[in-house]
């Protein structure tokens, strides 16, 4: 089995910190982590090699320092990694991104799997993964939480509101997961060393890729971003309500309703 | 002079580091009770692979350096420094073989201590020796097809834990030294010492009765044993200094989460300049203990300057200013910090084995002297 699993270096939201004065974000200092959902989607491709044998490419679009992250993912136990860097992707969108992923997983050749996160948490959109599927032409299934393959038969629950419905289709395929799919490993010291000093990131240029160049980076872009603006939270005025527990629920639920809150 | 951590090293801390937030942590206080390390936890730590880092890969070591060893024993003390003792002395007795073994003694014992399915140990000590050759009494006699080694050795820390031995006994031309595997006939144990504190990993006295050790069982030549021991322990004490400055690091942490939180007069104890005089004074003492760390690993992983001499400033320097700068991170506490209830507590149980093993800081102290004074 064959799987590629695209992935993204993003900034830890988790460390990103507002400026008080300008409320943009403060980047600096901030360290970059693989999208969390992208490595769920490294550990269930690594599961299905344990499964049933075969090899894991991961590939990202990005600067020469999203080479740090498909270090991680060699480390964990990829066997292939290709970072696709190049002045002409920059101001890429999200199709333009979809785009030049597809281009290049054509030249890495025959597959079984593309796996994706659902959405990265610096932007959110959660459209690579499913426009990825439309240009490679692949059926595809979304927020997958749990896979089973038989033969060449997948099964898969995706993960809904309120429940999650069962989808079976034919490989090859592509995946977007969700949190729940898994719990990444954590790669291993010695594989860490070897991942660094034993395996190779291929680094691929607009021309290694191969694509329409009118489709690639911001001249391939169908979207701008015209603004990005912090949203500064309002704060109303705060009222205590006193009284019975029946009197203050009955005053809480008008004032509910009378804000359309119900 | 480089002062950043390669890409790699950054990596190995964060991974190690998720690894004792995620599995060490939450069995950190049992493992400090009941003083071992859980069975489930060390069949994780093998997946992690952290068993022999520094040791060439045709032995089923990582390839990498004391460094790598170094900064993965000082992320799993932060959370546990009994799990990180228990490292430490693997690393004591795996690094005597991989300094001074024979290749087949290498290929016979470090493939299955770097896996972790043999845990490693150290038995110099004896009732009435801490660090002079001269007094060792167990013996190992040369017989046709090896030694017959007959003693006792004191405060053997992972002695009760399968694996190998590295030992010391008189042989007729002087201490020799000696690695085999445990439990085998004639190779019992005591019941493990009450310690104060590094509860996670085992310490009993180990008996020798008529133990048959094979010819291959020397380690180095015979009669130079002492020289095998300053080496073992000079990388030791680099490991004995991670666990101190992880210590130091954690309960600093501690002190500034308590002291963010713990609100006197309407204010956080943050704001006092009494608290923050506490703080900075850990911070100076973790920070001039980290980079003294880090340059005497640097070079003994580059095999620059006298190790034995860098390793003992080195020990002898941070065992008490750690010990000092939990100190301030209890003070910060209070009467909280005393209690079993904060993990400054067990911290500061935790350091006061540092000033005391591998050489008392006396010790070190002699050997710092007498390098300075030839």
């Amino acid at each position: 089995m064959h799987n590629i699993v695209c992935i993204k270096q993003v900034p830890d939201t988790r460390e990103v910190r507002l400026d008080p004065k300008t409320g943009n974000l403060i980047r600096e200092g901030v360290p970059s982590i693989i999208n969390p959902e992208d490595k769920n989607a490294i550990e269930e491709a690594l599961r299905l090699k344990d499964e049933f044998g075969g090899t894991v490419t991961v590939i990202t679009m990005g600067p020469p320092q999203a080479e740090e992250a498909l270090r991680e993912a060699l480390a964990m136990g990829a066997d292939k990694a290709v970072l696709i860097g190049d002045r002409a992707f920059a101001g890429a969108d999200t199709g333009a991104t979809s785009y030049t992923l597809g281009c290049a997983i054509n030249k890495l050749g025959k597959y079984d799997l593309i796996l994706c996160g659902r959405e990265a948490i610096d932007g959110n959109t959660a459209q690579v993964g499913p426009q990825l599927g439309e240009i490679l032409g692949l059926p595809q299934i979304t927020y997958v939480r749990k896979v089973v393959i038989r033969k060449n038969i997948i099964e898969a629950e995706r993960a809904l509101e309120d429940g999650y419905e069962v989808v079976s289709t034919q490989l090859p395929v592509l995946l977007t997961v969700v949190k729940e799919c898994n719990e990444p490993r954590i790669a291993a010291v010695a594989d860490i060393i070897e991942a660094y000093r034993e395996k190779e990131v291929i680094a691929w240029s607009a021309k290694d890729v191969d694509g329409d160049k009118a489709r690639i980076g911001l001249n391939g872009s169908w979207t701008r971003i015209r603004k990005a603006a912090a949203v500064k939270p309002q704060k109303g005025k705060v009222q205590i309500l006193e009284g019975s527990v029946g009197d203050v629920t009955k005053t809480l639920v008008a004032e509910f309703n009378k804000r359309n809150l119900l | 002079m480089n002062f950043e951590f390669t890409k790699e090293q950054l990596l190995i801390k964060k991974m190690v580091k998720a690894f004792a937030d995620s599995k060490v942590a939450p069995l950190a206080d049992g493992i400090d009770e009941q003083c071992n390390i859980p069975r489930e936890l060390l069949a994780e730590l093998k997946k992690l692979k952290i068993f022999g880092i520094p040791y060439d890969k045709k032995y089923g070591g990582a390839g990498g350096s004391y460094f790598e060893m170094v900064l993965m024993i000082e992320e799993l003390s932060k959370v546990s420094a009994g799990l990180g003792f228990f490292m430490a002395v693997h690393y004591l007795g795996a690094t005597a073989i991989n300094l001074f073994g024979t290749e087949e003694q290498k290929k016979k014992f470090l493939p299955r201590l770097c896996s972790g399915e043999a845990i490693g140990s150290f038995g110099f000590t004896e009732a009435d020796t801490g660090s002079d050759p001269k007094a060792v009494t167990c013996n190992a006699k040369l017989v046709d097809d090896g030694y017959i080694l007959n003693g006792q050795k004191r405060f053997t820390t992972n002695g009760s834990e399968p694996g190998v031995l590295v030992t010391f006994a008189k042989t007729e031309t002087g201490v020799s030294a000696f690695a085999f595997d445990k439990f085998q006939e004639g190779y019992s144990v005591s019941k493990p010492w009450e310690k104060m504190g590094n509860r996670g990993a085992e310490t009993v006295d180990v008996y020798f009765n008529d133990v048959k050790l094979p010819s291959d069982s020397l380690l180095g030549q015979e009669g130079k044993g002492f020289g095998i021991l300053l080496r073992g322990i000079a990388i030791g004490k680099l490991n004995m200094s991670a666990i101190s400055l992880g210590l130091g690091e954690a309960s600093l942490e501690e002190a500034i989460k308590y002291a963010k939180q713990r609100i006197v007069r309407g204010k956080p104890i943050a704001t006092l300049p009494t608290t923050q005089a506490l703080i900075a004074n850990a911070l100076v003492l973790n920070e001039s203990s980290r980079w003294m760390l880090y340059r005497a690993t640097e070079m003994a992983s580059k095999g620059l300057g006298d190790i034995d001499y860098e390793s003992a400033v080195t020990k002898l320097y941070i065992a008490k200013a750690i010990k000092d700068s939990i100190d301030y991170s209890l003070q910060v506490h209070g009467c909280y910090g005393y209690v079993r209830d904060f993990k400054v507590e067990r911290m500061y149980r935790d350091i006061r084995l540092m000033e005391v093993i591998e050489g008392a800081s006396e010790v070190q102290r002699v050997i710092v002297a007498s390098n300075a004074l030839k």
